[in-house]
């Protein structure tokens, strides 16, 4: 008990330092407003941020666009690792493929996607799409092929059928690696999405936060960053929720 | 103990050794396709061009001297990211290592940063160090400082307290404590820290340098894909992304080996 | 060789909860060259003893001592443990596992890889010598851990259920070919174990300790000269003994618990 709030001191100690350097950095004596908006008007920037529809139109499109991006990542991603996991030897050719794609510097491709799928939402589907693909595709290729044999045999000895065999063993026998996998990738899936928005797109909450950043509209900047800050929070949470294994095989 | 393994050995060279050929297969056929393809006229080359383009491309880039400089100037960025941010982050980690109420305090909220998509704080940087070098390399360093905080702060959880015992009851000094228990069982967490310490240095440096930056990489690729120079910009990329996917592959081949006391075989397993 | 041990208590001191009396007020006597083996119910203090013999914990009062100097912390040369799980250091081979004691104590590595090879050979691992703990069975790291204890050429042996996580099958084999190496290398030898068969096969007497808090309840002579060949477990004197601690421990257990 003494010990939690000594943790939360602490925690607090550290808020109040980092919004002290801020009230001191914008005080007499401080750097200029245009490079740091005082706290108070970042406070009612925010609150005229979470009332205007337009915010949370913005905030829709980026969950749409993040949410078709992970779907895409799921299923290819899963369907990929199932396939290339059923024999050792697609297992071997398959995964040093799918581990270089996950060490490219997506980053840099994002001009390409521009270029191809043009500035609307589809470029940044497609985006989150490619960097959440890699991380699902490689865990569930690990979990699907390194199923312990000894549920196989069982699996065999009791007279499971093929598709019995894919749905009722192999499955859940990789599903803890599989969701690690998926973690990953929705994680992955939400920054890529959110900075494509940034880097070039005409909609969405990236791009609000470009454009305010880009027209030195600095209090909106800050108080669009806390916006994105909770929009990242609640997905975080929706990640560690409903991702979360209820047993481990060990694979 | 060892016999079997030995005497499954010889098939599963002969199948890693195939399996490397038909990926080899793989990989030419796919870009023997894109050519192909482009040449005859199903690919639009102003959106992908030909990989016979990309190599001349890559070739006048490498002997051009604004490129050149593009590179050095994103190279000795990346370089100072990587220094501040990994001093930084070790500094931080063996603070919070040292201290269970730190840790307990700051590793949450440090791990929440690490899962957010940093660049929206990116605005930040602009206004506070402006459009040069320095912005991209302030960012770098931060992308790169959580990393390391939290990997060095797991390679310090690996340190297990029955070996820490053993060495007491073989009259372990201290530095014996650092040297033979300590610094071996948390390598892992500390190379896995240096690995995401450069690799997120070198991802913010390009992510600062796409959104706004007076030289370097991200500008050049900028310009020449606005002017549908695809061949240059993929180039670029390609030629970039050669270098990190050698370098990624050299790194799990170094850790594997270096983990080779490991029993789990160190299970590579894709993080972020 | 004597280690002394005159009214040892030892009560761990809590973050949570009241303070926990694990032994109190044990007098113990262990002399050059014997085999003393430690029995007793799950928590009634003989790690904790074992530990406190040591130097690895202080007694909170009484005092332990080896030839009359007290024991202040742990000290390898004097007493060297085998612990329960092992404890190999998995980075490294199996002879510098053997060797850790040694490289502690700053002896030069030609050295005490040569010390360690002739500890190896001894419980017969030489051929595994470069091989990492993780490559080997429970069995195989259990006489790593006693070659690593030997290397220090210890005047005591401290065995905390050193053969508690083996199938009984090797933990029989073994037993006995420990059993004959610590009687051929002299050593004195203090084992807690959880096996009755094990506590008179290996030992010179048997301590029986009771829990609540703990302290030694009784204790047997085993009256048969060491090293002891597979057959005095068919013995007559054998079977008395076992049915006597087999009655204390299983069969009575007020007696045990009971002050
Ligand atoms: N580090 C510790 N802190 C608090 N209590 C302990 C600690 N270690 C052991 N104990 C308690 O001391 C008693 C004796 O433990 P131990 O010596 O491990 O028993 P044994 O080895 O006979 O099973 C037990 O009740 C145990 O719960
Ligand atoms: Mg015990």
């Amino acid at each position: 008990m003494k010990h939690k709030i000594a943790v939360w001191c602490l925690r607090i100690l550290g808020l109040i330092g980092l919004f002290g350097a801020w009230a001191y950095a914008t005080g007499p004596g401080g750097v200029s407003p245009i490079l740091v908006p005082k706290m108070s008007v970042v406070w009612e920037q925010f609150k005229l941020l979470v009332t205007s529809s337009h915010t949370w139109s913005s905030a829709g499109i980026t969950a749409v666009e993040l949410l078709a991006a992970f779907a895409i990542a799921l299923v290819a991603g899963v369907v990929v690792g199932f396939i290339c996991g059923r024999t050792p030897f697609r297992a071997e050719v398959a995964e040093p493929l799918i581990a270089w794609g996950y060490l490219v510097p997506l980053v840099l491709f994002y001009p390409l996607f521009i270029l191809w799928f043009g500035v609307g939402m589809q470029s940044k589907i497609a985006y989150g799409a490619l960097s959440g693909f890699f991380p699902i595709a490689f865990n569930s290729l690990r979990g699907f092929r390194a199923i312990d044999q000894r549920y196989l045999k069982v699996a065999r000895a009791f007279g499971a059928s093929g598709s019995q065999t894919d749905w009722q063993v192999k499955m859940p026998a990789a599903l803890p690696m599989v969701l690690s996998g998926v973690r990953i990738g929705a994680a992955l899936c939400m920054i890529t999405v959110i900075l494509a928005e940034m880097l070039a797109s005409t909609r969405g909450l990236g791009y609000e936060l470009a454009r305010a950043s880009q027209t030195l509209q600095v209090a909106e900047a800050f108080a669009l960053i806390l916006i994105l800050l909770v929009f990242v929070a609640i997905v975080q949470y929706a990640i560690n929720h409903f991702g979360k294994e209820r047993y481990r095989t060990d694979a | 103990m060892r016999q079997p393994s030995a005497q499954r050995g010889a098939p599963r060279q002969r199948r890693a050794h195939s399996a490397s050929l038909l990926r080899s297969a793989i990989v030419i056929g796919v870009i023997l396709l894109w050519e192909i393809l482009v040449r005859i006229g199903v690919i639009d080359g102003d959106f992908l061009s030909a990989p016979t383009e990309v190599v001349r491309a890559m070739a006048d880039l490498l002997g051009d001297p604004d490129a050149q400089e593009a590179f050095r100037r994103t190279g000795s960025s990346i370089l100072l990211a990587f220094v501040m941010g990994t001093s930084a982050g070790l500094f931080v980690a063996l603070a919070l290592g040292a201290s269970r109420l730190l840790r307990e305090a700051f590793l949450g909220p440090i791990a929440f940063v690490l899962s957010t998509p940093k660049s929206i704080f990116l605005p930040i940087f602009t206004l506070i160090f402006g459009l040069g070098g320095m912005s991209a390399a302030a960012f770098g360093a931060f992308e790169s400082f959580f990393y390391v905080v939290v990997n060095v702060i797991g390679g310090l959880g690996l340190v297990e307290q029955r070996h820490l015992k053993v060495a007491d009851a073989f009259g372990a000094r201290t530095v014996h404590r650092y040297a033979d228990v300590i610094l071996p069982a948390a390598l892992p967490g500390i190379f896995a820290a240096f690995w995401y310490g450069i690799k997120h240095a070198f991802l913010g440096v390009m992510i600062a340098q796409l959104w706004a930056s007076d030289g370097g990489i991200g500008p050049l690729i900028r310009t020449y894909s606005a002017a549908l120079k695809t061949d240059y910009v993929l180039a670029i990329v390609l030629l970039i992304t050669i270098v990190a996917v050698v370098a990624g592959a050299l790194w799990t081949r170094a850790e594997t080996r270096m983990n080779r006391w490991r029993s789990t075989g160190a299970a590579t397993v894709a993080t972020i | 060789m004597t280690m002394n041990i005159e009214s040892v208590t030892l009560t761990y001191e809590r973050a949570k909860g009241d303070p926990v009396t694990a032994i109190r007020d044990i007098d113990l006597e262990v002399r050059r060259g014997e085999f003393v083996s430690l029995i007793g119910p799950s928590g009634c203090g003989k790690s904790t003893l074992l530990h406190c013999m040591g130097g690895m914990l202080r007694p909170s009062s009484g005092r332990i001592t080896v030839d009359g100097e007290p024991i202040t912390g742990p000290k390898p040369s004097r007493a060297a443990f085998v612990f329960q799980d092992y404890s190999l250091f998995p980075w490294r081979s199996v002879v510098d596992n053997a060797a850790t004691g040694l490289r502690f104590a700053g002896v030069r590595k030609a050295e005490r890889r040569a010390v360690a090879m002739k500890q190896l050979e001894l419980v017969g691992l030489d051929h595994v010598a470069e091989s990492y703990p993780a490559e080997l069975s429970g069995g195989m790291q259990q006489r790593v851990a006693v070659a690593r204890a030997l290397a220090m050429d210890p005047q005591i042996m401290l065995m905390d259920e050193p053969f508690g996580a083996l199938d009984e099958q090797s933990r029989r084999r073994i037993g006995i070919e420990m059993s004959n190496v610590l009687t051929e290398a002299e050593k004195t030898v203090v084992m807690v174990t959880h096996s009755l068969d094990e506590a008179i096969f290996w030992a010179d007497r048997v301590l029986v300790m009771g829990k609540g808090p703990g302290r030694i309840v009784r204790e047997f002579v085993v009256d048969a000269p060491r090293p002891r060949r597979l057959d005095f477990m068919t013995t007559a004197s054998f079977d008395t003994l076992r049915a006597e601690l087999f009655g204390l421990l299983e069969g009575a257990p007020e007696e045990v618990v009971a002050p």
